[in-house]
């Protein structure tokens, strides 16, 4: 391995030339497949394996999607599948996860050897073991600012500071990243080859004084670790958009894959991973992109039967199209156009938060609003899409008009994109990512046999398909139980004040709360989504902007009976500008080791562990400890 | 009335339904070839009181229009006995053909329905088509198994059942219930029966109204 190689983090010029390798290499070995593994977690994750998909078709590529939750679903499939294969160069995608984890961890050096990991992911930071080495591929758009081998921290078992004085070395006293717990069990074979050399070169006496140098050097790598991993977890572009960059430059970019990464690209907004002006400059890409598939405009004749005996007649029509993505403005109501307004309002943590209507107060404004809005109830408690149109089209300008009196501001709205397809089809691509996560998310029959996230990433990849209105719809109908439960169980948490301040955070306790919706609000993603609730409604009380820690309520699910999911939210949601992520991941880390607890931190989140829920308890004095000491 | 058996001859196929073939009519194929001799003989014989009479054609044509018009029509019935016998073989030969296609065993056992010459071709094309589907010498596939060309040769498959590990001619696959996998359609046809796998549809065209 060549260390002054500036790593493998690749730019969009080289990615046609990775897939290239991989088409030739699989070609020339006797096992062609690829193996995917995807997050069945998020909807953008979705959205990349299908454009995924379609870029191995095209080339002929057979390939194994795995859905997986936890890197040790990863590490059991590798063993079936690539065990046994000594011979043969493998190709293996790791979409939406990989990049923070150390891959070293999960595959042995020999194995590494015969393996070609490709990741498209959009966590950051990357992990500094990922980035040197030769057979790690990971996909970055500069755009998002550069990766470069002067911020990375050396790796693991390379470094000639790191030798055999490690092993054995009593854990890291305080708050080191955990990365660093890896350094010893990773590359010992690099070390057992280089350490024979050394010792020929010095003699005992000259090693002896060089020591305290190393060790010097030794700490401040562990220190530019530490600082590197601290900046916390952000994220980049979207899996699914990145993907879509590469089919538009293999020429193989078109309508659906476009709206995949409007997907993509939607979920991240939706889930607050993305700022709103990084949002707005790509989403005007797309609308660029966009006007290229659109309809022409040109007019056909078309010959069509005359009424009684007036024989054929021509006609001229608009060029029927098929399908077509069309920009449009959209606003953060969720479901909008399956809901009626005033559900959707009443329901949409954007308005609820800020008008608090969880409350009857709240809701009494809300229909103040509308009134003034010029909207008569009865309509606005209709269907939205049965409106009339007139008064559907007023809704952005009288929002805009009457909207700040209610501390509704102008990013209530947002440029978005419709899909339609045929006369059937018609979707906005914020309901869309609304209906895929409740898909993921929400299971129709908890306990039966298909109540496993796997087999909902699959109702969820159908959803995804152009002609599957249906599917689509299934999963708004489950978005919005789910935003009535988060309405009424957020507002009664706000209701009974079961918020405890820290030092640098405040903390929700649900494993403990009676919540009625406990199947609901157990999941990941929803239970971001509380926790952002939580946070803007505290923060819209004016008791100004903090980070939060949000205990879930148990799992009753058997696969993870008794576990609690605790989520760490950072106090806003990203801005431009700014580099801190979310920082929870190392914190959580750190309290985990210093607890002996049955905790699992292998998700695809690092601000996402699952605690054992008799822990919770010693977990979060834990954790309150790490935050005061962090915070001195 | 003439031609009246080749008619019948070509009623016989017609009739029958396109799977099947009826008896090859060795008889009535006979007695059309004899009816067409006879013509022939009939039409000899006024050609040759033509050629005594020592007027040429047209004068004879004129002074005897009743011989003149008899020729014409036994030529004619010729034709036409011939065009029909033609049809028939024809269209026998594309019945073997594509029972060869749609069939293995119904190829087999239209055998007896067949003449000796019928069997020699049935047996020729039989060695041009295998030699077409072998490997090496043509495309390396059974392209009889399915008549309509599949849209891709290669399916996804979702995994609905776990499975364990499935070797098949293609490859070995770790079919493991929620995962996904490309195989050979005609391998996976087999899971998807027994219903370990679903296929999977990649709707995924917006620029086109599908038929």
């Amino acid at each position: 391995m060549n260390l002054d190689a500036a790593g493998r983090v690749i730019g969009p010029a080289d990615w046609p030339v990775v897939l290239e390798n991989i088409k030739s290499d699989c070609y020339a070995s006797n096992e062609r497949k690829v193996l995917v593994f995807v997050p069945a977690t998020n909807a953008d994750s979705v959205a990349a394996v299908r454009i995924l998909e379609v870029l191995l078709r095209a080339i002929h590529l057979p390939y194994s999607v795995y859905p997986v939750t936890r890197y040790a679903q990863v590490q059991e499939t590798c063993i079936s599948e690539l065990a046994g294969d000594l011979e043969n160069f493998r190709t293996v995608f790791f979409i939406n996860c990989g990049a923070q984890e150390n891959l070293l961890n999960l595959f042995s050096p020999a194995q590494l050897e015969l393996l070609r990991v490709v990741i498209v992911d959009s966590h950051r930071p990357i992990h500094y073991n990922n980035f040197w080495h030769q057979n790690i591929f990971i996909f970055h758009d500069p755009a998002d600012g550069d990766v470069t081998p002067e911020d990375m921290p050396k790796p693991d078992g390379l470094s000639d500071c790191e030798d055999e004085e490690e092993v054995g070395r009593p854990p890291p006293a305080e708050g080191e990243p955990g990365a660093d717990e890896d350094d010893d069990s990773d590359d010992d074979s690099f070390k057992e080859n280089r350490r024979p050399a050394q010792r020929q070169r010095l003699s005992d006496e000259a090693e002896h004084s060089r020591l305290p140098e190393r060790q010097a050097a030794r700490a401040a790598i562990r220190r530019k670790r530490k600082e590197y991993l601290g900046q916390g977890q952000t994220f980049s572009k979207p899996a699914a958009c990145l993907l879509y960059d590469l089919a538009y430059q293999l020429k193989q970019d078109d309508p659906f894959l476009l709206w995949m990464s409007i997907i993509g690209l939607t979920d991240h907004l939706v889930h607050q991973q993305i700022s709103p002006e990084k949002y707005a400059e790509w989403q005007l890409q797309y609308e660029q992109a966009a006007n290229v598939y659109a309809p022409t405009g040109e007019r056909v004749e078309v010959t069509v039967q005359g009424r009684g005996d007036a024989g054929p007649m021509t006609v001229e029509i608009d060029t029927p199209s098929y399908g077509a993505i069309e920009p449009m403005d959209d606003y953060h109501f969720v479901t909008l156009r399956h809901w009626s307004l005033h559900e959707s309002m009443l329901h949409s943590p954007y308005v609820a938060t800020r008008l608090k209507t969880w409350h009857d107060r709240g809701r009494k404004k809300l229909e103040e609003l509308i009134a003034r809005m010029g909207f008569p109830l009865q309509h606005a408690k209709a269907q939205f899409v049965a409106m009339r149109p007139m008064l559907q089209q007023q809704l952005g300008p009288k929002l805009l008009q009457h909207g700040g009196d209610f501390r509704l501001d102008r990013d209530v709205k947002f440029r978005s994109f419709m899909m339609k397809v045929g006369y059937a089809v018609k979707l906005c691509a914020a309901d869309t990512v609304h209906g895929v996560t409740a898909l993921l998310e929400v299971c129709e029959q908890p306990g039966s046999e298909d109540d496993c996230p796997m087999h909902r990433f699959w109702e969820a990849w159908e959803a995804l398909g152009v002609k599957n209105g249906e599917g689509i719809k299934a999963g708004i109908k489950r978005s919005q139980r789910f935003q009535k439960a988060l309405l009424s169980d957020g507002g009664l948490l706000i209701g009974r004040k079961a918020v405890r301040e820290w030092t640098s955070y405040r903390l929700f306790n649900l494993s403990k709360e009676d919540i009625a919706n406990r199947e609901l609000l157990g999941q990941p993603l929803a239970l971001l989504k509380l926790g952002m609730f939580l946070r803007e409604a505290h923060y819209q009380e004016k008791q100004g902007r903090k980070n939060l820690v949000l205990v879930g309520p148990m799992s009753q699910n058997p696969a993870d009976r008794g576990f609690c999911l605790v989520v760490g939210i950072c106090a806003s949601g990203p801005t431009l500008g700014s580099t801190k992520g979310n920082a929870f991941g190392q914190m959580f880390r750190t309290a985990a080791r210093h607890l002996n607890a049955d905790i699992q931190q292998d998700g695809f989140e690092t601000s996402i562990i699952k605690v054992q829920a008799d822990d919770v308890l010693r977990f979060l004095r834990e954790l309150g400890k790490v935050d005061l000491q962090d915070s001195l | 009335m003439f031609g009246k058996r080749a008619v019948e001859l070509i009623n016989e196929i017609a009739n029958c339904t396109p799977e099947n073939l009826p008896a090859y009519n060795d008889e009535l194929v006979r007695l059309v070839i004899e009816e067409v001799n006879e013509h022939y003989n009939q039409m000899s014989d006024l050609v040759r009181s033509m050629n005594r009479s020592g007027q040429d054609s047209a004068e004879w044509g004129m002074e005897h229009p009743e011989e003149a018009s008899a020729l014409v029509v036994h030529h004619a019935c010729i034709l036409r006995n011939k065009r029909l016998l033609m049809t028939y073989v024809k269209e026998r030969a594309e019945r073997i053909k594509s029972l060869k296609w749609s069939s293995r065993t119904a190829a087999m056992s239209i055998r007896p329905q067949l003449s000796a010459t019928e069997v020699e071709f049935q047996q020729a094309y039989d060695r041009l088509l295998t030699k077409y589907c072998r490997k090496g010498t043509g495309v390396g596939m059974d392209l009889t198994l399915d008549t309509t060309p599949p849209s891709d040769p290669e399916l996804s498959v979702r995994v609905r059942k776990d499975c364990g590990e499935v070797v098949l001619p293609s490859g070995t696959f770790f079919l493991k219930k929620n995962t996904c996998h490309i195989m050979p359609r005609e391998e996976a046809e087999g899971l998807i029966r027994d219903g370990y796998v679903e296929a999977l549809e990649h709707d995924n065209c917006l620029l086109r109204w599908d038929t």
